[in-house]
């Protein structure tokens, strides 16, 4: 039987291994489910604009997809975090560091590519919940002119920021894995570099320094060029990717 | 109030891993891939249920064939109209209808019914003539006062919001110790809209500038009012107010 097993090459036990974690882990659709439930829910309270005279208020509330974006991309950084915490199983007879972080991987990528078909449906799946339960419900002239293209677009940038965020999650979950106690250290420690590089920023350089996750994603947001666009999402998460495997490379798998 | 955001976000993580720990073990593996299933099969048949469920579409092609100001021609042309006619006509919509209990014999020429829409009483807070909207009838058909409310059918975007509106509100006051007169109270109307907004690319789209757009496409609506007010043709009447009333005697 072992034979037979060690005969197969890495990437056949990685794949093994993928199709094993996409079934082990089939609970983690149920949890995207209701996480975009949830998501649905808050799209509807998004924002309110209003209008009106002395007469007559005009509510307008904004239903949009934003949160349940969020809520999805909530569920892929749990799924990224988790899935770097599982080479404990003990049923990865012959798999080494480079089954289970291709494998890993490889899940990633399927789930990010989950997300980019939910997200395409997200606007039919909010007009059909909105016609079922509001009378006066107007699909907004924006969303009625979404073309092919728009949808496209959508599914590529969700895919892309999903995969983004989840391999962050899971380089993040493997310093945990690699680092164990010190990760905790570690990341109170980058907490208080990031506040000493505020308190010294304003101190020495004044106000107008800022960074922050506004910041941080405009450098994917406020990019106009596709090309460039695409070479700083896909370097972005090459580079997770690397730094992932830099520390998964010698680490044990059964530790 | 960003420093919370993490914390938040840790207490989030934390409900969720204690909701997946508890129902996690109850919910077999092929029940979540039958879950998934039958989740994106909902998806992908959603553009369909979506135009299979929508109503707006006819709402749309209405607003187009109702002429501005429709109710003001019916009020200057007031004559021409009946109280029937008016509740048959497909861009009006009958709003409410009020009657007010009232004894006609105790009115005279000398102490007539009072019907009071003066503007600084009834609408303490603008300069507008409630009598442009009224038309009064003298008839036999009633023996108390009825007003009939209408609206002229009103859209945004293509929603129609008709319903919505707060009708009028008739009362009889103590004028003095002897008389009694119709008075009306008005109310804001709120009116309530949902917008779907898409979501073009991932964070990229600009909400605000639509949002602005959509805000500067409502148009005045707070017009369009007529009140049809029946009264017994033996009452007598005075109307209080700056303009003369449309009477149909």
């Amino acid at each position: 039987m072992n034979t037979i097993i060690h005969d197969e090459s890495k990437m056949t036990v990685a794949y093994r291994q993928f199709k094993d974690k996409l079934y082990h882990n089939a609970f983690s659709f149920t949890q995207l489910i209701a996480l975009q439930a949830l998501g649905y829910l808050f799209s509807f309270n998004a924002s309110t604009t209003a209008s009106g005279s002395d007469y007559y208020y005009v509510y307008i509330q904004n239903i949009n997809p934003i949160p349940l974006f969020t809520m999805t991309l909530i569920w892929m950084i749990i799924q990224g975090f988790s899935l770097s915490g599982e080479k404990k199983r003990e049923y990865y007879l012959v798999s080494n560091n480079f089954t289970a972080y291709f494998s890993d991987i490889a899940v990633l990528e399927v789930y990010a590519v989950v997300i980019g078909i939910t997200m395409i449906f997200s606007g039919p799946m909010l007009q059909m919940l909105a016609n079922l339960s509001l009378g006066t419900f107007q699909p907004g002239a924006a969303y009625e002119a979404m073309t092919f293209l728009n949808y496209l677009s959508l599914f590529v940038t969700t895919t892309f920021y999903a995969l983004l965020i989840g391999a962050g999650a899971y380089f993040l979950g493997i310093l945990r894995v690699r680092y164990q106690s010190f990760f905790v250290f570690g990341s109170i420690g980058v907490v208080v570099l990031l506040i000493l590089w505020s308190v010294l920023g304003i101190r020495f350089i004044g106000p107008g320094i800022s960074i922050g996750f506004e910041e941080l994603s405009n450098f994917y947001l406020q990019e106009s060029n596709i090309l460039i666009w695409l070479v700083k999402i896909i370097g972005s998460i090459a580079t997770f990717y690397f730094l992932s495997w830099i520390g998964i490379r010698n680490l044990e798998v059964n530790h | 109030m960003y420093a919370i955001l993490p914390f938040v976000f840790l207490l989030f993580l934390g409900v969720i891993a204690a909701l997946s720990y508890s129902i996690g073990k109850k919910i077999s593996k092929k029940l979540s891939i039958r879950l998934l299933g039958v989740y994106l099969l909902v998806l992908l048949l959603s553009p369909f249920l979506a135009a299979f469920t929508g109503n707006s579409g006819d709402a749309v092609e209405e607003i187009t064939n109702i002429p501005p100001d429709y109710y003001l021609s019916i009020l200057e042309n007031y004559s021409d109209y009946t109280l029937e006619d008016l509740q048959k006509d497909d861009f009006l919509a009958v709003l409410d209808e009020q009657e007010i209990s009232i004894d006609a014999e105790n009115f005279s020429v000398e102490n007539p019914f009072i019907i009071f829409t003066s503007t600084h009483h009834a609408d303490g807070w603008s300069d507008r003539d409630f009598e442009n909207y009224l038309i009064v009838e003298k008839t036999t058909a009633v023996e108390d006062v009825i007003i009939t409310q209408f609206q002229q059918r009103a859209f945004i975007s293509g929603v129609e919001v008709t319903d919505q509106f707060e009708p009028w509100q008739w009362f009889l006051e103590q004028w003095s110790r002897d008389q009694q007169r119709l008075n009306v109270e008005l109310h804001r109307s709120d009116i309530q809209l949902y917008s779907l907004w898409p979501l073009l690319q991932a964070f990229q789209f600009d909400q605000a500038t639509t949002n602005r757009t959509f805000a500067r496409e409502i148009p005045s609506i707070d017009s369009g009012t007529i009140h049809w007010i029946q009264v017994p043709e033996r009452l007598s009447i005075n109307l209080q107010g700056r303009k003369p009333f449309r009477i149909i005697d």
